[in-house]
């Protein structure tokens, strides 16, 4: 499938959008020495992207194929692997999170090549627990920086 | 003479060569780690440094300063991921080396180019002090709001490609850098309600966020790592004395990068984060081949680490003379002196000059020590990132993505900000909008909005307070500068259109 697209009207409408964000959500009550500068910056990122959007439509346009590399299904899973960490984080604890994360992530990539029986599996749970534990050692012991803690520990 | 020679003296106790090499080797480590800086690396163990004496206190603490913003640059080369703000240009053209299988002579580059730029600002601090300290106390807000000017200057070479969509993620970064709590004003600004979004978006979440995450997506596309095998002629160009040998063949391009660092040392708030970014884009511009920066070039790879490694020494110019941290280690590093009675100006160059030379002369050996400790480091590390398989890669460097993201202030918003971001710099770097230009606006925005507003404020006076942005000659100055930089990629095309008229005219 060709996914060519215009990718100075993408960029431009991007921007249009986030500058009407920006804008929108100024509080009209603030003082100068708050307002000044973004209202300033709004201004500009308004009008970079109207140049793009012009641009979009003159000879000179840039048009790129999108999402052409590797397997798009993947990066996608890959980022909700990566948010379900994050969000696991609190309830089951850094540690356990860590082991988990690691384990799946490693286990969904690792599919895209190769075969992986029981044993090797269980093999790259194990070092996911050294892993996550030499971080956790590292952090909590020598740095002293607490990390979040969940049901478990 | 009696003084330095003393100072030498103290420090060839073995006691103290081991805890600059201790200190090297705990900075390159926490350096390395993306999200953990130099300022926390020294942070975290200044209490150990209560129970020493001012000057092992001190050494240590140079020490792991120097390592970490080296450091910084094996995480930059090997994972395009800059373990420091320091490190951001090493990635442009590390990385690019580490794919073509050229990590280790990368490395060995960083490595020696860093050992120099560490010497070049000991070397400065210890002879040029004092002038350079009455310059920096001349750096008011209209100067800073140039300053952070002439840094998004660099958003012209830092496209790759299309200018419009460089400014984009400029402006992107700067207002990303607005959000929270209003620097001057102190008024909430774009928090959408939520009281965690008051603290802002932290730079270093969004540099790994848009440096980092991108990477381990591609990584997951492809389902390989983007590393290329080290090759037997690689391995002989890696070598110690062919490294510093291309090091020191272009002595121009280093020469520059250390004067460019030490100036922007000196300026305090500013530091590494934006020395190496504004001797990279010097390099490019000073470049017989500017078009081959991005593809893995050793001159833009010297510049931005000789430049980033002198301002560990060369920030302490306004530290140890005007009590003014130049960047803020410095600040880690004046509560210690302070802690033990050493308070800065002259008094610390008379009466305590033998622990005040002491401590300047152990950071240049902390930069000589960088190179064992580095070009070892450099193999072990360069060893365990290529043989572990892309799909251990992905979750490790998430692991370390994540901790040191959390780390940075103990909040889990960060790390949602961080993949968040992330994810957007994914798609944004699809449709040609680079990391690059989004984390510049947000260092320098912050700067020039704090320059600029103060500098309309101290100009309340005057009919147009803006006048108040343009009245001084150092000022002056950096417009100057400011306008030759933003104009100069047009003034290229000019002169390669003279020189090609030139020629035609001279074959007819």
């Amino acid at each position: 499938m060709t996914r060519n697209i215009n990718t100075d009207l993408v960029a431009g409408t991007f921007g249009l959008l986030l500058s009407f964000g920006f804008w929108w959500l100024l509080d009209r009550e603030l003082t100068f020495l708050s307002i000044g500068f973004p209202r300033a910056m709004i201004a500009i990122m308004t009008l970079v992207s109207a140049l793009l959007v012009i641009k979009a439509f003159s000879k000179t346009v840039e048009r790129t194929d999108l999402f052409t590399v590797g397997s798009n299904r993947r990066v996608f899973v890959t980022g909700l692997l990566f948010f379900g960490w994050a969000f696991s984080i609190s309830y089951l604890g850094f540690f356990v999170a860590g082991v988990l994360a690691i384990s799946v992530i490693a286990l969904y990539l690792a599919l895209a090549r190769r075969r992986v029986s029981v044993p090797v599996f269980a093999g790259w749970v194990l070092i996911a627990v050294l892993e996550v534990s030499f971080f956790y050692y590292v952090f909590t012991r020598l740095l002293h920086i607490p990390l979040p803690e969940g049901w478990f520990f | 003479m009696d003084i330095f020679l003393q100072a030498m003296g103290e420090l060839t106790r073995p006691y103290v060569i081991l805890l600059i090499f201790g200190g090297v080797s705990a900075g390159l480590f926490v350096g390395a780690m993306p999200g953990l800086t130099a300022t926390m690396a020294l942070a975290v163990l200044l209490p150990f440094t209560f129970t020493m004496t001012p000057l092992n206190g001190l050494v240590s603490l140079g020490a792991v300063y120097m390592g970490a913003i080296y450091g910084g640059s094996f995480a930059a080369i090997l994972v395009n991921t800059p373990g420091t703000p320091s490190s951001i240009a090493t990635a442009f053209e590390g990385y690019p080396m580490a794919k073509q299988g050229r990590a280790m002579e990368a490395i060995g580059i960083a490595t020696i180019s860093s050992a120099i730029g560490g010497i070049a600002g000991v070397l400065f601090l210890l002879f040029l002090a004092p002038p350079l300290a009455v310059l920096s106390i001349r750096f008011g807000p209209a100067e800073f709001f140039w300053v952070a000017i002439l840094g998004l200057t660099l958003i012209a070479s830092l496209s790759e490609g299309s200018l419009l969509k460089g400014l984009l993620g400029g402006t992107i970064g700067i207002m990303l850098g607005t959000i929270g709590v209003s620097p001057i004003g102190g008024e909430s600004r774009f928090t959408l309600g939520f009281p965690v979004m008051q603290g802002g978006i932290e730079m270093i979440v969004a540099l790994i966020g848009l440096f980092v995450m991108p990477e381990l997506y591609n990584m997951a596309a492809l389902a390989r790592t983007s590393l290329g095998a080290v090759s037997v002629s690689s391995k002989e160009k890696a070598s110690f004395w062919r490294v510093t040998l291309k090091v020191l063949s272009k002595p121009g391009n280093l020469v520059r990068s250390c004067i460019i660092g030490e100036i922007v040392a000196i300026i305090p708030g500013a530091g590494g984060n934006i020395a190496n970014l504004v001797a990279y884009n010097e390099a490019k511009r000073a470049s017989k081949h500017p078009e081959r920066f991005g593809t893995g070039t050793s001159e833009g790879l010297i510049a931005t680490e000789s430049s980033n490694n002198v301002t560990v020494a060369g920030s302490m110019v306004p530290l140890l003379t005007l009590g003014i941290p130049g960047a803020p280690p410095d600040a880690v590093i004046l509560g210690v002196m302070l802690l033990h009675g050493l308070r800065p100006g002259l008094e610390l160059f008379t009466t305590s000059g033998v622990l005040t030379y002491a401590f300047i002369i152990s950071m240049g050996l902390a930069a000589i020590a960088m190179v064992p400790v580095g070009l070892l480091g450099g193999r072990l590390i360069y060893r365990v990132i290529f043989r572990t398989p892309y799909y251990f890669l992905v979750p490790t460097i998430g692991l370390a993505t994540i901790i040191g993201t959390f780390a940075l202030r103990n909040s889990m918003t960060d790390v949602f900000i961080m993949l968040i971001l992330g994810t957007i710099g994914y798609l944004l770097k699809q449709i040609g909008i680079m990391p690059a230009p989004i984390v510049l606006g947000l260092i320098l925005g912050a700067i020039a909005e704090v320059g600029y507003v103060q500098a309309i404020l101290g100009g309340m006076a005057y009919r147009v307070p803006q006048v108040r942005l343009f009245e001084n000659p150092l000022s002056w100055i950096l417009i100057g500068i400011v306008v030759v930089s933003a104009a100069w990629p047009f003034i290229l095309i000019l002169l390669r259109r003279m020189r090609s008229g030139n020629k035609k005219g001279g074959a007819q």
